[in-house]
Formats: C-alpha cells, structure tokens, sequence
C-alpha cells in the first residue's frame, strides 16, 4: 500500500485524524437541543452513565484502560522512562484510582519487596526457569491469603480492585526486577521499578477523578480520540527526553563551540563508499571527496 | 527567560528531525519499513547466522556443540571432553545477556574469564537457565550454543588489556555508513559492550584511524586504564574489516543492520553477529548523527531507480 518510510507515517496520521472527525462528528450528533433527525437517535443510546452497579464497575474498567495505555504509551515513547511490562503500570494505577484503595498501596510494595527477598532467597537454589517463579507465586498467593484472612480482624478494607492486579504480573515484575539487577546493577532495577511506580501515580491521578469517569462514560466515543492518539505515537520518530540529556552534546547549541575546536584539530570523516558486488567476491573501492557537516552545522574542510 | 529556553528546546527536540538517529526513529523508520520480517528474525538467531556464515565462506568463530534439550546435556562432557577454552551463549539472547566466557580447565572445574570458578553442576545449570529461554529477548525456550572462543590478536595489543576488543559497523543499503571501535576495560570486567563500561571509538571510515571516544556516555580522549592516547590509533587489518562487514550485510538480507566483527589471532578477521537494531551510542563515539547519513543514501537509491 505504501512504498516509502514518509507515505506510511502520513497514511496513519490520516487514520488518526479520521478517528479525530469521528469523534467530533459523533460528539456532535450527541448534542442536546440541536434538533437532531430521529436516524441519529441510537446516539442518546451511547452513554453508559445508566448502568447498574456491577456492570458500571466493568464498564469503568474498560473505559479507563485505554487512556491508561496510551499514558503508558506516552511516558516509554516521549518521555522515555522504561517500566516494567508494558501494561503493568496501567493496571497497577488503575487498581489503585479511587482515594479508599490508596492503603492497599503499602500492601502491594510490601508484596513487591517481600517477594523480591524470596527470590533473593531461591537464588542460590539453582531452581529452573518455570518452577522458580512457581514457587515464587505460591509464596506470594500465601502472603496475599494470610493478609485477607486477617484483613477483617484488624479493621483494613482490602480494596476489591486488587483483584484487577493479577498475581502473576506480580510475580513477573519481581523475576524482570531481579534479571534487571543481576544484569545491569540493582540501582537500575530499582529505577525502572520508581518510574513504573511514578507512571502508576500519573494514570490513577489523572484517570481516578470521578469528572473524567463520569465524562468518559457519558461520551465512550471518546476512545477513538484515544485511538488516534496511540496510532500518531506508534510513528512518533522524535527524540525521548531520556535520550535529551543521552545526545545533548550532539544537538546542543551550548556544546557546539566545544565540538567545534575539537573537530577543527582533526581530519573530517571521509566519505568512503565501498559497494559490495553481490555474485562476485570482490569489492570496490571508491572514494568520495564529499564531507559531512560537522556537529557545529558547518561544512568541513575535505581532506 | 531560561526556564522557557529550555522547554522551548525539548520541544522541538521532541517534535523537530535532527540530525541524531533516535531510538523511535530507528524502530519506526529503520525497523520494519527498509528490514524484512524474516531477515530480522534470522538476525536474532544466531545459529543461524553461523550457518550462513559458513555457506557464505564469511569467517567466524566454530561452532562446537549446540544443544536444543536438556537430554543433550547428558552428551555434552564428552563433546566438550577435548576443548579446554569456549563461549556459552543462548542462540538468541540480547545484549550479551547470558553470555559465558569459559578460558581454562582445572581437573573438573571450569575458570571462567572473570576468575569465578564453575563446577561442571554450575556450567550445567547455567545451560539449563539458558533452554528455559531466561535469557531468550522474548522469554521463549531456547538452544545453547558453545562456540570457539576467540583469542586477542597480537595487533591489539597497544590498545586491549582486559578482553576482545570488536568493531561494530553500521551498513545501509550495502555501504558503510559508520564504524566504532568497541574497547573492553577493567570497569567492564572484560565486555566490550558499552552499557556494561566498554569504551566506544568512532572510526574514520577511510583510514580506520579512530577519532572521537566515549566511555560511560561522556568523552575521552585517553584510555581510562592505561592512558595511552586514543584518537589516532589505527584498527588493525582495517580494509579486510571492512570487505567481510559489507559482505556480512549482503548475506544478512538486512537492509540496515549492525555488523560485529573481531581480530583472532589464529583467523583473523572474524564475523561475532550482526544485528536488526543496533545500538545508537555510535553516533555519540562519531560526534556525528546517522540521519542524514541514512537519509543521503536513502536519496542516491532512489534518484537510482
């Protein structure tokens, strides 16, 4: 359908802003006092507000998930922090959106930890793969029990949505936390696990608001906005604020007159091209005088 | 006003082209869109680049056993009962995750490179860790590989101290685009990969002469251990580097792809792997970005056509 980098980018912004007009056009429709023709009349039927209790908290849950996913979305692709799973943070902050679950917050970090010491524990175990984080799991499945059955004794209100945060993911985190730090140092995985927690405080902060539920339920149109946000940022090619500070020497208008003088007292890169001749085991050499602009943006002198 | 500077930079840092290759850029533009499906996952085999290599008569390190299930574990004593030295690797692991150096043989037990003995229960384990796909980029089960491990060429000598150094080119559209030299260290404990403390060199493509370094994302200009100065070193056996990268990438089927190759001393000049998505800290050791370097062959290949 299409052939080059550029054409496919514009076909998926046109998608998105398909999906925008979508959104307005049914938004529009749905306005009272407009006189709209009885065809659109299904329209009125879209609000989700009516619901009885149960399936209102089902339909919160499917409402509130893709805004969820596309701040996942926007905190790996724009901002740049890494998080463990991709949608653990959106269920995480989900699980914990409404203001009376927040004391199952000290719950789930103890589990975190508590679990993240177990695996401490069977490391020297030498256990395979599958059964490690089995065991890890029952001993998580365990604590969780043990703490439901005292739960009523002492007075604590576990938070149903805890049941929206599946042991499992639970337990993934732990064995990603665990692999992060054997490979790249605890500090890092202890990193990973404050911006997955801090992008769990954004969702439930932002998407916990009782406005942005109700306003959701009444317009559930509104995922398509949501949508379109997830496809523009699934051809999003600028730079991540991580990598800001990673290439800052590169693009930095401050260190160019530092770049510059150190690119002044060496050769410029030529421009080599060797073309392999496929068929044929030879190579040939040609050699280009065509310089690249240095890091301050002027052209070099060629060498 | 600086705070709005600032912003106004991150800004069109987010939201402008520069010159610097991004991670979502190459995952956008040099993923899918120029590599095929299949290429890439071939690239992420590595038995089967060493197959290709083979057929291909591209030089690369023997491979001695490959082991697909934990019954093959009972055989691998006496295949390995005659090699004293070789490389554990998971055939598609990520980031040299999983990688383990065995450089000595001590009755039963193995020394591995960092001076960690191993018994023949701790190699087996590992191994068994490794067919459980722990180490696998998409946790799927996995083979083991043991390979020949490569040996440091007299021609590094001035430059490694602590391990095997490799050069990582970056191809497209089957020309040289950018080459680093990747230098182990002390820090790094003998990785040349950069996350792990390894110093990165750009190259110039012409001379192979290095230019720029950077080691823990900031320059240098002197190696960090022994302080022997790096900007115009030369890599050694630099033109055969070259013809076996770019003939590596013809037989990758990849269109953008990095390409590893080292010095043994025996063989010398050895294809290590090649790679769908390779790293962007070249472009900080080259104090160049890649884009417009990408984007001008992109424009010869069309005006081409």
């Amino acid at each position: 359908m299409s052939e080059t980098p550029m054409s496919r980018t514009t076909l998926v912004h046109g998608l998105a802003g398909f999906l925008v007009l979508g959104t307005v056009a049914v938004t529009i429709a749905r306005c009272d006092g407009i006189g709209m023709p009885a065809c659109l009349a299904w329209s009125h039927g879209l609000s989700l507000l009516g619901l009885p209790p149960a399936e209102r908290r089902l339909a919160e849950f499917l409402i509130l998930l893709p805004p969820a996913a596309l701040i996942v979305c926007l905190v790996r692709q724009v901002v740049g922090w890494s998080t463990f799973g991709t949608f653990s943070p959106a269920l995480l902050g989900l699980a914990f959106r409404h203001p009376e679950t927040w004391q199952g917050f000290p719950v789930f970090l103890g589990l975190l930890l508590g679990g993240w010491a177990m695996r401490q524990v069977l490391q020297p175990l030498r256990l395979l793969h599958v059964p490690r984080l089995s065991v890890l799991l029952t001993m998580l499945a365990l604590a969780l029990l043990l703490l439901v059955a005292q739960a009523p004794k002492l007075g604590w209100h576990l938070s149903d949505d805890l049941i929206l945060f599946p042991l499992v993911i639970l337990t993934g985190i732990i064995e990603r936390m665990w692999l992060i730090g054997s490979e790249d140092g605890q500090r890092a995985s202890f990193q990973i696990l404050l911006t997955t927690l801090l992008t769990a405080v954004l969702i439930s902060g932002l998407l916990g608001r009782p406005a942005v539920v109700d306003f959701l339920l009444h317009h559930p149109e509104m995922l398509l906005l949501v949508m379109a946000g997830q496809l523009v940022l699934g051809r999003f090619t600028g730079m991540r604020w991580t990598e800001i500070a990673r290439f800052r020497w590169l693009v930095s208008d401050a260190a160019t007159s530092d770049v510059a003088m150190n690119a002044n007292s060496q050769t410029q890169d030529n421009l080599l091209l060797l073309r392999f001749e496929a068929g044929s085991s030879r190579y040939r050499l040609s050699q280009e005088t065509d310089a690249w602009p240095s890091a301050s943006g002027s052209l070099g002198s060629v060498v | 006003m600086a705070l709005r500077q600032w912003l106004a930079r991150i800004g069109r840092l987010t939201l402008l082209p520069s010159d610097v290759l991004t991670i979502n850029c190459r995952n956008v533009q040099f993923g899918l869109d120029v590599n095929s499906p299949s290429a890439i996952a071939r690239a992420d085999d590595k038995q089967q680049t060493c197959k290709l290599c083979v057929s291909h008569g591209i030089p690369t390190p023997r491979l001695f056993a490959v082991l697909e299930s934990y019954q093959d574990l009972d055989r691998l004593s006496d295949r390995l009962a005659r090699v004293p030295e070789f490389v554990v690797k998971p055939n598609r692991g990520r980031g040299g995750q999983g990688v383990v150096l065995i450089v000595a043989r001590h009755g039963t037990s193995f020394l591995r490179h960092n001076g960690e003995r191993w018994t023949k229960d701790d190699l087996l384990v590992h191994i068994s860790d490794i067919l459980s796909g722990q180490f696998s980029f998409d946790g799927q089960p996995d083979i083991a590989l043991i390979q020949q491990r490569v040996r440091l060429h007299p021609g590094w000598s001035s430059l490694a101290v602590e391990g095997i150094p490799d050069v990582r080119f970056i191809v497209y559209r089957g020309e040289l685009v950018m080459a680093m030299l990747r230098l182990p260290t002390k820090a790094s404990r003998g990785c040349a990969n950069l996350h792990q403390g390894g110093i990165g060199a750009g190259i110039d493509l012409a001379t192979g002469r290095l230019t720029h370094a950077i080691w823990q994302e900031r320059p240098i200009t002197r190696h960090p251990d022994h302080g022997i100065l790096l900007r115009g070193q030369t890599v050694p056996f630099w033109n055969e580097m070259r013809y076996w990268a770019l003939a590596a990438a013809q037989c990758s089927g990849l269109r953008y792809v990095g390409v590893d190759m080292t010095l043994d001393a025996a063989e010398g000049p050895v294809l290590l792997e090649w790679n769908a998505r390779p790293g962007l800290a070249i472009q900080l050791a080259n104090r160049a970005g890649l884009l417009s370097r990408l984007r001008e062959k992109d424009q010869r290949c069309l005006s081409r056509v």
